[in-house]
């Protein structure tokens, strides 16, 4: 076959080593993944930013005349500064103790801090305010019992302040700065921290001249994750928020949305401050870890376990772990078993009714099933869009390098860009032509597809990394074709990172409530919205079944995610 | 399989347009007095077909649920799909629906009047040509679409554990002392809620709301949550609630109590049949069971409410209310009035 | 006729610097034949072996396999890998952990179709020869390092390429276990005769294994040819050097020559024919020692008077002077049982014609 093309004359276009095959056509398919998902991703936002600018910008004299907008957009700021430092400080921390752990409790207390994750952060709020509700939560009611503190009729804590929004919100993204931390931990080795031991520095000063130096890349990148990740923060605000008249961008956004005709242009100009700031941090980002350290490489471990353990460190993730995951969820199991929520403890009026209920109400149910159904699709899209993405990533000469920069570009934006502007974004770019979907569950499916590429890139990106391309080009060397590398070879030696990838993603958008609000139709809902709704208008008993639902359908899918992805891949999350 | 549907709407729409056209020609051409029965049977005949009907419905879960349990019971051949959701937000949905072409609700059921009006001027609603609807009070059908399908008066209410004896009985003592950091009243969740401080204002005094709000309440995204807090005893006292909301509550056993203020202000709600519905004729079938003496007695036989029907046994008498004037606030009045309010209570 | 043919071959990093990696390279392989590419990293060997393997794509050039071009750069037309019928030895092993050791062997054997049942003859064949054939049923990371190579080497072998490929197979394993291997290697080569590419930085491991051997140096062949050629005839001062030639000797024709060790002394009339600057190499094995009293040789030999023993290294059966001669550091290796000096003793230097290695503007003059 290749004889006839040195033979011929001119250039060798046909064949497998032909131009057509080895040039064009790649370049092609990846021109055309840039576009698709250039247009999910660029369209909306440029659409809606747009809608800000035009008529000489009157969208921001309409955003200036907002009542209390300098409030609004203060506590915005102060969240996203506040929570996200608290988030690093905590999350630091705990990758710190996790690191002192002793080892029989060391396999279950790296895990533990992760817990939080799978309590979506709707449920974790209203089991929140079921604690810590001035004058009966049931916390607050506890801690009255003390002596000091008896004489008080609320309190001592009021959950509907700034400064517990800011505790809160900094609690749930904790565990996103204790996943990159501890990776970044783990990597580094215990040479280091040894070899300062040996030079008699005791673990606080090895702490504070040795590990968080090193570690500094990491935190940098984990303080920038929930830094943007504070600034959309959309759940807490909404819900503890709005009785003590706190508001930020994104619920002053959301509150847009309930009136009609919904003023775009508005939202545009509300979300245009969180997208520049979303652009600077991801910037900033860049310029402080440079190209690769942007990229969190899991690499083996150490060997040798020579760390110092203290069993103190245990008990602070288990305080974590209690004041984050279990009591929240005592309090919505509880109330989830009462007739109504009540500023008691009365065990024997105990009742499942609202579980029937909520099991009885198609509406409901109906709604679980698209969100899982949804989640699956966009996962089944998501995880080969990302990896051919990740996979695009990583060719240094065989792509194009205008359409690599635009991968780069395309699985970076998203990330920049907080879910609730984004949800914005699409409600308006898929309730108009040329795309009109709105209403079915396919703008779900692609909302959650819009937002996840990003992460989906970036997680199989560090699998590939790690997984190593020699593997890749032994397979060629031996004859392997394309499919027959990406099948037997490449797709199982990813299959762990791929499993977490996809578990992390489920888990992701099964809790996804700030831009499925946004886009939600009133018949196409999905488990989160239908909490709002039922949050509004119906009982908080059935609120609680509702998030206890989430919390075990999560856990279900975590665990076939791991099953399909092998029991290491819990570890990759 | 149920995704395929929605997001393929179009497939039925060719069917469900000569459905239309075959009903909409029948009653244009036959003879009026003779074949009205006759006509309603082929609405009845072709809502059957269309097999469903979508209600979007501001009223309060359980009031829903009734309606919808009884609707299956007198017409068990046609499904009924409910959505429930705040007044502003639902009409959000269905304006999106309208001007995105999407399958949505049917028969949409909120307090936002004017709404209805402007839709009903622009022909955008469903004439309700059910037998029911030609005998329900004129004064009750406005713009000969608009039916008001029940109305409710607004009520004070408390937590009985907190409040033992002297509770509230009017607006003007929401200002006691004792109350302060204990009340808790309601966001401007929807336009009646406007119209309810406004009138506050006019009734109670210029300065009524300056002083509700140095009472510093609790302020909640409509009644319902309100009522959830009432019940768990982080407020006392609800200056704003309507008895549906509560009623669920009670039901459960909630040391909840309510009390009808005088002077008092109370609220309709409107029903329309929506013309750009994929299910005309099961809206119209849906529309006509509501005004039935059975669906009335679903919706206010429970003493919640009051019927425009003199016929429902434990309804409130209508007369008893006076609802507020939605004509009297247009977009322009709504949004200057959020901004005074914001800037009292914000 | 020639195995593989490379010609002009080009290849061109892109980037700020645009290294170039394969500079202008012309080598042929004879069927049956092992050509050792030798040179420091960087200089571009690595990069020609994954250039014959359409592991890299060139820029210039042409390569031709069994006759049939798999890369030409005027046509643009370059064959994918997996096509091209080779076989490759990485330098981590490169065995795919998820599959068990007769899976890995069998991969290219199957990705060829190959029928089952010779397929499993194949695989058992190949295993035996690298002895290996109890290993099947393990998984790579149960295996040692010496065995995870051999593995690696048989699923190069297994489905008979016209070509191996072997990067530097041989440099992640202790040292014991590489001589071991190399024999081993060696061995299959004359057992298989099979066609091969063999990237060292390793001398020994070139001279061992190499029927020819081409030094690179900065993307360019410096030398190629055999073992013995390359070995006694470095064709340049680089290819001296990187052979590990230690005594070096500036010399400049000074009524005589003059280097910096002091005046050259003995037989000089083979360099009559020169006069610029010359490069003399000479391996520290090749010097011999004499009392410093003594008078340089008379015929055939090169001399250098008035040197210092500066240390003496016992290893074994050998001992490493290390002379101050007139300034200048020298080193001679001789057997011990030969000659024993102590240091501070005084020493001449001598070394045969023929084991001077002259340079003159960087070409082989003599030696």
């Amino acid at each position: 076959m290749s004889a006839e093309n040195t033979s011929s004359k001119g250039l060798a276009w046909w064949g497998a080593g032909g131009l057509l095959r080895r040039q064009v056509a790649p370049q092609i398919g990846w021109l055309l993944i840039v576009i698709v998902v250039g247009f999910a991703v660029v369209w909306p936002i440029v659409q809606l930013q747009y809608r800000a600018f035009i008529d000489g910008g009157s969208a921001f004299t309409r955003m200036g005349e907002l009542p209390r907008i300098g409030d609004t957009v203060r506590t915005t700021v102060i969240l996203a500064f506040m929570s996200s430092a608290l988030a690093v400080l905590v999350g630091t921390f705990l990758a710190w103790c996790a690191s002192l752990l002793p080892r029989r409790v060391q396999k279950f207390g790296e895990l533990a801090p992760l817990l939080p994750l799978i309590v979506p952060a709707v449920a974790a709020v209203t089991g929140w305010i079921f604690l810590l509700s001035p004058k009966v939560g049931y916390l607050n009611m506890m801690l009255r019992q003390l002596p000091l503190l008896s004489g008080l009729e609320e309190g001592p804590f009021d959950i509907y302040t700034v400064k517990w929004i800011v505790l809160i919100t900094g609690m749930l993204l904790s565990s996103f700065v204790y996943v990159f931390v501890h990776t970044g931990l783990k990597n580094m080795g215990q040479e280091l921290e040894a070899a300062a031991a040996a030079c008699g520095a005791s673990p606080v000063r090895i702490l504070f001249t040795v590990t968080l130096p090193l570690l500094r890349p990491s935190i940098i990148f984990a303080a920038g994750v929930v830094f943007l990740l504070g600034m959309g923060q959309f759940t807490a605000p909404l819900l503890l928020g709005r009785t003590s008249r706190i508001d930020v961008l994104t619920t002053e956004m959301f509150h847009l949305t309930l009136r009609y005709p919904i003023d775009y242009g508005l939202g545009a100009a509300l979300g245009f401050p969180i997208l520049i700031a979303g652009f600077i941090v991801v910037m900033l980002q860049k310029l402080a870890l440079g190209e690769q350290r942007r990229y969190v490489v899991v690499s083996a471990r150490s060997k040798y376990d020579a760390r110092s353990t203290r069993w103190w460190a245990a008990g602070v993730i288990g305080l974590y772990l209690l004041v984050t995951t279990v009591l929240p969820l005592l309090a919505l199991t509880y109330v989830s078993l009462s007739p109504f929520w009540s500023g008691s403890l009365v065990m024997t009026e105990l009742t499942t009714r609202h579980w029937k209920s909520v099991l009885d109400n198609p509406v409901l149910v109906n709604a679980v099933w698209t969100s899982i159904k949804t989640s699956v699709i966009a996962i089944a899209i998501l995880i080969p869009l990302g990896f051919g993405m990740a996979f695009a990533l990583l060719q240094s000469t065989r792509i194009f390098k205008p359409i690599r920069m635009a991968i780069d570009f395309l699985a970076t934006l998203p990330m920049a860009v907080p879910a609730s502007l984004m949800g914005f974004g699409l409600l308006f770019a898929y309730t108009r032509p040329p795309i009109q979907i709105y209403g079915t569950a396919a703008v779900l499916v692609v909302t959650y597809i819009t937002l996840m590429i990003g992460h989906s890139t970036r997680l199989q990106f560090t699998t590939l990394v790690a997984t190593g391309q020699e593997f890749l080009e032994a397979s060629k060397a031996c004859g392997g074709g394309a499919l027959r590398s990406l099948l037997q070879i490449l797709l199982p030696l990813c299959r762990k990172g791929i499993g977490a990838t996809a578990a992390l993603t489920f888990v992701l958008l099964f809790h996804e409530f700030s831009a499925s609000l946004m886009v939600r139709s009133a018949r196409t809902q999905v488990i989160g919205s239908v909490m709002y709704d039922v949050w509004t208008g119906g009982v908080y008993s059935e609120v609680a079944v509702l998030a206890l639902i989430m919390v075990l359908v999560t856990v279900i899918g975590v665990m076939i995610a791991v099953w399909i992805g092998g029991s290491e891949s819990l570890k990759k999350i | 399989m149920k995704q395929l549907d929605t997001i393929l709407p179009g497939l039925g729409r060719f069917a469900l347009a000569t459905a239309v056209l075959a009903t909409t020609l029948t009653a244009a051409f036959a003879p009026s007095s003779v074949s009205a029965q006759q006509s309603w049977n082929n609405v009845l005949a072709a809502a059957k077909k269309e097999g469903k009907v979508v209600l979007y419905s501001a009223t309060p879960p359980s009031l829903g649920n009734r309606l919808v349990a009884g609707f299956k019971k007198a017409y068990p051949d046609i499904d009924i799909e409910f959505t429930r959701g705040p007044s502003g937000e639902i009409l959000t949905k269905v304006g999106q629906e309208q001007s995105g072409g999407v399958d949505g609700a049917d028969v949409f059921i909120s307090t936002e009047l004017e709404w209805f009006r402007a839709r009903a001027k622009e022909g955008k609603l469903l004439k309700p040509v059910g037998p029911e609807a030609a005998t329900w009070p004129a004064k009750y059908i406005r713009e000969g679409s608009v039916i008001t399908a029940g109305l409710e008066p607004l009520t004070i209410v408390y937590n009985t554990k907190l409040i033992g004896a002297n509770p509230p009985t009017s607006y003007a003592d929401m200002l006691r002392p004792e109350y302060k950091g204990r009340l808790g009243t309601s966001e401007l969740a929807s336009t009646l809620l406007i119209a309810w401080y406004d009138w506050l204002e006019k009734t109670q005094g210029k300065d009524y709301l300056q002083k509700l709000r140095a009472q510093n309440p609790k302020l909640y995204n409509g009644t319902t949550p309100l009522a959830q807090s009432l019940a768990a005893g982080e407020i006392a006292v609800g200056a704003f609630g309507n008895i549906t909301a509560f009623k669920t509550l009670m039901d459960q056993g909630a040391p909840v109590k309510y009390v009808l203020p005088n002077p008092g202000l109370g609220f309709e709600y409107a029903m329309g049949g929506l013309a750009w519905s994929r299910r005309p004729n099961a809206a119209l079938v849906l529309m006509d069971y509501v005004m039935s003496k059975a669906g009335q007695t679903a919706w206010s036989g429970t003493g919640e409410g009051a019927s425009p029907r003199t016929d429902v046994p434990g309804a409130i008498p209508a007369a008893a209310i006076t609802a507020w004037d939605s004509s009297a606030y247009p977009p322009e009045v709504v949004n200057k009035y959020r901004a005074y309010w914001s800037g009292i209570f914000k | 006729m020639q195995e593989l043919k490379v010609e002009a071959l080009v290849k061109q990093y892109p980037g700020r610097d645009k290294v170039i990696a394969v500079n202008n390279v012309d080598i042929e392989v004879q069927a049956g034949e092992m050509l050792v590419l030798l040179g420091p990293s960087g200089c571009g060997k690595t990069t020609l072996l994954r250039c014959v393997a359409g592991l890299e794509d060139a820029q210039q050039g042409k390569i031709t396999l069994e006759g049939k071009a798999v890369f030409d750069a005027s046509i643009q037309f370059n064959q994918p890998t997996h096509l091209r019928d080779i076989g490759m030895v990485f330098q981590n092993y490169s065995l795919w952990p998820h599959m068990t050791v007769q899976r890995n062997v069998e991969y290219p054997l199957r990705a060829r179709g190959v029928a089952a049942s010779e397929r499993d003859k194949r695989v058992k064949d190949v295993l035996e020869v690298v002895q290996c054939g109890h290993l099947t049923d393990r998984l790579p990371a149960m295996l040692s390092g010496g065995q995870q190579q051999r593995i690696a080497l048989a699923r190069a072998l297994a489905p008979k390429p016209k070509i191996m490929l072997l990067d530097e197979p041989l440099s992640n394993l202790d040292a014991l276990l590489r001589v071991e291997l190399r024999a081993h290697l060696r061995a299959i080569h004359r057992e298989v005769g099979f066609t091969g590419i063999y990237v060292t930085h390793d001398q020994i491991e070139a001279f061992n294994l190499g029927t020819r051997v081409a030094v690179m140096r900065a993307g360019k062949i410096e030398q190629l040819g055999t073992a013995r050629e390359v070995y006694d005839r470095p064709a340049t001062e680089y290819v001296a050097k990187f052979l590990g030639i230690r005594n070096v000797l500036a010399l400049k024709a000074e009524g005589g020559w003059m280097s910096d060790a002091g005046r050259l002394e003995g037989d000089l009339g083979i360099l009559s024919a020169h006069k610029g600057p010359l490069q003399m190499y000479v391996r520290p094995d090749a010097v011999h020692m004499s009392a410093g009293g003594e008078a340089a040789p008379s015929g055939g030999s090169f001399s250098l008077g008035g040197g210092r023993v500066v240390d003496a290294l016992y290893s074994g059966g050998e001992i490493d002077y290390v002379l101050d001669v007139g300034g200048q550091t020298l080193y001679v290796s001789t057997h011990s049982a030969k000659t024993a000096f102590n240091p501070g003793d005084a020493v001449r230097v001598n070394f045969a014609h023929r084991d001077a290695l002259i340079y003159s503007n960087d070409k082989l003059v003599s030696g």
